[in-house]
C-alpha cells in the first residue's frame, strides 16, 4: 500500500470516496463488531486514518488500504471487547440484542445465529468472506487489501461459505442458499 | 425460524450524517493537531534556551581551565623552558639581588595581584631555570 506523493489524497477527493464506500465499508464492519454504533464509529475513523496519512495515499489502490485500515480497527475493538469482557467477567454478548437498532432490520434470533455462524469462523476466512460478500471488490483487490494471492482470496471465501452453509443449513429455506 | 441466503449477508444502512460527522472530526483533528504543534513550541522554546544558556556557561568554564587561559597568550612554560616555545613577549626586571636577567610571563591576575612564571636566563639568552 505504499503510495507516491504524487497522488495525494484531496478532501473533496475524500469525501466523493466517503459517499462511494461508507455503506459496503459499514457493513463490513458491522459484521465485525455487531454493533450498529460501533461500526458506524470504524467506519468514521478507518477515513479519518485514511486522511491522515494523505501524502502516502495512491489514489488508484485507496479502497483496499481502506479496508484493510477497517478491518484492523474492526479487529483490535473487537479483540478488546473480549478481553474487557473477560476482564470484568461480563457475559453480556456483543452481538444483535433487541436493544441494537440493526435487530429490527432483522429478526432477532435469526440475526444472532448468523452472528453466531460467521464469529465462529476463524479470523483469516471471516476477513476474506465478508469482504468477498460486501466490498464489492474484485479477488484481487481483496487480496491486495489482505496481502494474499487472488488465488487464496477464492479459496478462502468457498471454505468460509462452507463452513457457514454447515452451521445454517438445518436454518436455511433453500437447498443451495448458501455458496 | 427459516433462513434466506440473503439475511446472512443483508446489506444494512449506516443511517444520514455520516459525511457530516467525518468532516468534522477531521476539522477536530487539523485543530487538535495545531494545537498540539503549538503546546509543544511553547514547551521547546524555553527548555532550547535553557540548553543554549547552560551550553555557553559550560564553553566559559572549559575556557577558564584551558592551559591558554591559566597561562595567558603565550605558550606553556615547559615549552618555553625547553626551548620549544618563543620567550614571553612580556619582560620584568625583578628585585635588584635576582640572578642575571629574567623574563616573565604573565600566568594570570585577579583583584590588583599579577602572577608571573620567571625563567633565569643565561649570557646565551636561553632559559636555564626558573623562579
Amino acid at each position: 500500500m505504499e503510495a507516491g506523493p504524487s497522488a495525494a489524497l484531496t478532501e473533496a477527493e475524500l469525501e466523493r470516496l466517503f459517499v462511494r464506500m461508507e455503506k459496503p465499508l459499514y457493513n463490513v464492519i458491522y459484521r465485525w463488531v455487531w454493533s450498529r454504533e460501533e461500526a458506524r464509529d470504524i467506519t468514521q475513523e478507518a477515513f479519518l486514518r485514511l486522511w491522515k496519512m494523505r501524502a502516502r495515499v495512491d489514489l488508484t489502490r485507496v479502497e483496499p488500504l481502506l479496508y484493510r485500515i477497517a478491518i484492523n480497527l474492526a479487529s483490535n475493538r473487537r479483540r478488546a471487547k473480549k478481553l474487557w469482557r473477560w476482564l470484568s467477567l461480563d457475559t453480556i454478548a456483543d452481538r444483535p440484542t433487541a436493544t441494537d437498532e440493526g435487530a429490527a432490520l432483522l429478526d432477532r434470533e435469526r440475526d444472532r445465529m448468523i452472528a453466531e455462524a460467521i464469529d465462529g469462523l476463524p479470523e483469516k476466512l471471516r476477513r476474506v468472506v465478508t469482504l468477498a460478500e460486501l466490498s464489492g471488490m474484485s479477488y484481487q483487490e481483496i487480496g491486495a487489501a489482505l496481502s494474499i494471492p487472488a488465488g487464496t482470496v477464492g479459496s478462502r471465501r468457498n471454505k468460509a461459505l462452507e463452513l457457514l452453509k454447515e452451521k445454517l443449513e438445518p436454518y436455511v429455506e433453500a437447498e443451495d442458499a448458501v455458496g | 425460524m427459516p433462513l434466506d441466503e440473503r439475511d446472512l449477508f443483508r446489506k444494512l444502512d449506516p443511517g444520514p450524517g455520516g459525511l457530516g460527522s467525518l468532516r468534522q472530526k477531521i476539522r477536530d483533528a487539523e485543530r487538535s493537531r495545531r494545537e498540539v504543534r503549538r503546546i509543544t513550541a511553547l514547551a521547546i522554546a524555553p527548555l532550547a534556551a535553557g540548553m543554549a544558556v547552560a551550553s555557553v556557561l559550560t564553553v566559559t568554564s572549559l575556557e577558564d581551565r584551558s592551559p591558554k587561559r591559566r597561562w595567558g597568550e603565550v605558550a606553556n612554560p615547559a615549552l618555553i623552558r625547553f626551548g620549544l616555545a618563543p620567550s614571553p613577549r612580556e619582560a620584568v626586571t625583578i628585585l635588584p639581588n635576582a640572578r642575571g636577567d629574567v623574563a616573565a610571563l604573565r600566568v594570570g591576575s585577579g583583584d590588583g595581584v599579577a602572577f608571573y612564571w620567571v625563567a633565569s636566563r643565561s649570557a646565551s639568552g636561553a632559559p636555564d631555570g626558573e623562579e
